[in-house]
């Protein structure tokens, strides 16, 4: 992760084209430049969630559209472009769960899926087959709490520093460290019970912050 | 950013529809937005928390008449006042008092020994710079910082404050706390009730809400100086740990 969390708060670390991040809300360029930056991290994000292709290939269109719709709300002070984009393929993804729940089939805007050919497939299954194994880890954070999962996936399983992620849920730092604590001691339990892995632990421990 | 050099087909064809999207939008009156206070923030999320803690009792699985397991509220002059009648739900309590501006953890899994001294809390990280949350373990302990010194003040609820690493008390780092204590917390029949003053530093600092086995419920803060942990206490057997 490039972002350090003691950066000063008014200083991002280099200018990208899309700054600031409200104009890839309007203007096709800036969001182009956004798109090329960040397409290979939501498709991973994605892929450590959902194991089907096609499924995958509209969350990812859904997560831009959300990213669109929501880019004047992201504040730099709350830590990187990233985090942001991450809370917002979290909402995403809760939403898409909630739906299908229903059973409701609302009208996409974009199909990813309309857009796949199979050498697209082909690599969406790759960024799967890579992603096994955070899917379990996935699946398991369904035994806690809504905040406790929601800070322990940013860390453990998309990588952000504990001092990112706590910005991008709205919380304290410190307050975040304490539920990561609580968090780790309650998944460990539910990894050993559901079956072995290779370090089903060290999965969790990431976040020490570089 | 792991950027690739190039986009495959998937990727192209998104981002052709994605731009053609992005062109229809209109750019945005420019709407500054006003700076928020911290109490009012939550406010939206009263109803829901309110419903949340509803929803827990009506599935809770205790005896008949079920109460709920605490209750959270604001006086007029901003002081919130919290009762908790039973450790459960710790969850549900963070989501209540979060939506009266506190940002609380709540930990009620306590160590089932009913003889330990120790507040069970979560040790810092490794390579962790931030100060420590109370509880501690004994490498810390050993370095002399970063777990509260804990003492009750004969029988009564007391503010207590951890030492320095030489052991003595410290009793202004626990400031600003203005007039009176940051919280007062009393053990009732029916429950403790934990008063947080509205100038209290307790509400815009993150606030640790735990247990020890033998029933005592600890109030926690982080005091001005790293590793040190400020707090109140309320022994004896609490009102029910069912």
């Amino acid at each position: 992760m490039p972002t350090h969390p003691d950066r000063p708060p008014d200083e991002p670390p280099d200018e990208p084209p899309y700054e600031p991040l409200s104009r890839i809300g309007h203007e096709p360029d800036a969001f182009e430049a956004f798109y090329r930056d960040h397409v290979e991290a939501v498709q991973r994000f994605v892929a450590r969630r959902v194991d089907d292709p096609h499924l995958a290939a509209d969350l990812t269109a859904d997560v831009f559209l959300a990213a669109i719709d929501n880019a004047h709300t992201y504040d730099p002070r709350r830590g990187p472009v990233v985090a942001w984009l991450y809370g917002v393929g979290r909402n995403t993804i809760a939403a898409e769960v909630r739906r299908r729940s229903r059973e409701l089939h609302a009208v996409r805007r974009i199909s990813g899926q309309r857009l796949l050919e199979p050498a697209s497939v082909a690599r969406i299954e790759e960024r799967l087959d890579a992603e096994r194994e955070s899917r379990r880890l996935y699946r398991a954070l369904a035994e806690l709490g809504e905040a406790d999962r929601a800070l322990l996936e940013l860390v453990a399983l998309d990588g952000l520093s504990v001092a990112d992620a706590a910005r991008s849920l709205g919380v304290k730092p410190a307050t975040a460290r304490v539920r990561l604590h609580r968090s780790r001691a309650r998944l460990t339990a539910v990894l050993r019970r559901t079956g072995p892995t290779e370090d089903p632990v060290g999965a969790l421990t990431p976040e020490v912050t570089p | 950013m792991n950027t690739p050099p190039t986009l495959d087909r998937f990727e192209t064809a998104l981002l052709e529809e994605l731009r053609a999207h992005v062109a229809t939008r209109p750019a945005p009156a420019v709407v500054p937005e006003p700076p928020r206070r911290h109490r009012r923030r939550w406010v939206a999320g009263l109803a829901a928390a309110a419903a949340a803690a509803t929803a827990y009792v009506a599935v809770s699985p205790g005896g008949p008449a079920v109460s709920p397991a605490y209750a959270v509220s604001e006086n007029a002059d901003g002081d919130v006042v919290v009762t908790v009648h039973r450790l459960e739900d710790s969850e549900g309590l963070e989501r209540a008092l979060r939506a009266h501006g506190i940002e609380a953890t709540v930990d009620f899994d306590a160590d089932p020994d009913p003889h330990s001294h120790e507040f069970r809390g979560p040790a810092a990280e490794p390579g962790d710079d931030g100060a420590p949350p109370p509880g501690g373990t004994v490498e810390r302990q050993e370095r002399g910082q970063g777990r509260p010194h804990l003492s009750r003040d004969g029988d009564t609820d007391g503010f207590v404050t951890d030492g320095g690493p030489d052991g003595a008390p410290e009793a202004d780092g626990c400031g600003p706390v203005g007039d009176g204590l940051p919280a007062t917390l009393a053990h009732e029949r029916d429950g403790w009730e934990l008063r947080i003053p509205a100038e209290s530093p307790l509400q815009d600092r993150p606030v640790w809400i735990t247990t020890k086995g033998d029933g005592t419920l600890g109030v926690f803060y982080e005091g001005s100086r790293p590793g040190m942990y400020c707090g109140v206490m309320s022994g004896g057997t609490g009102p029910g740990t069912r």
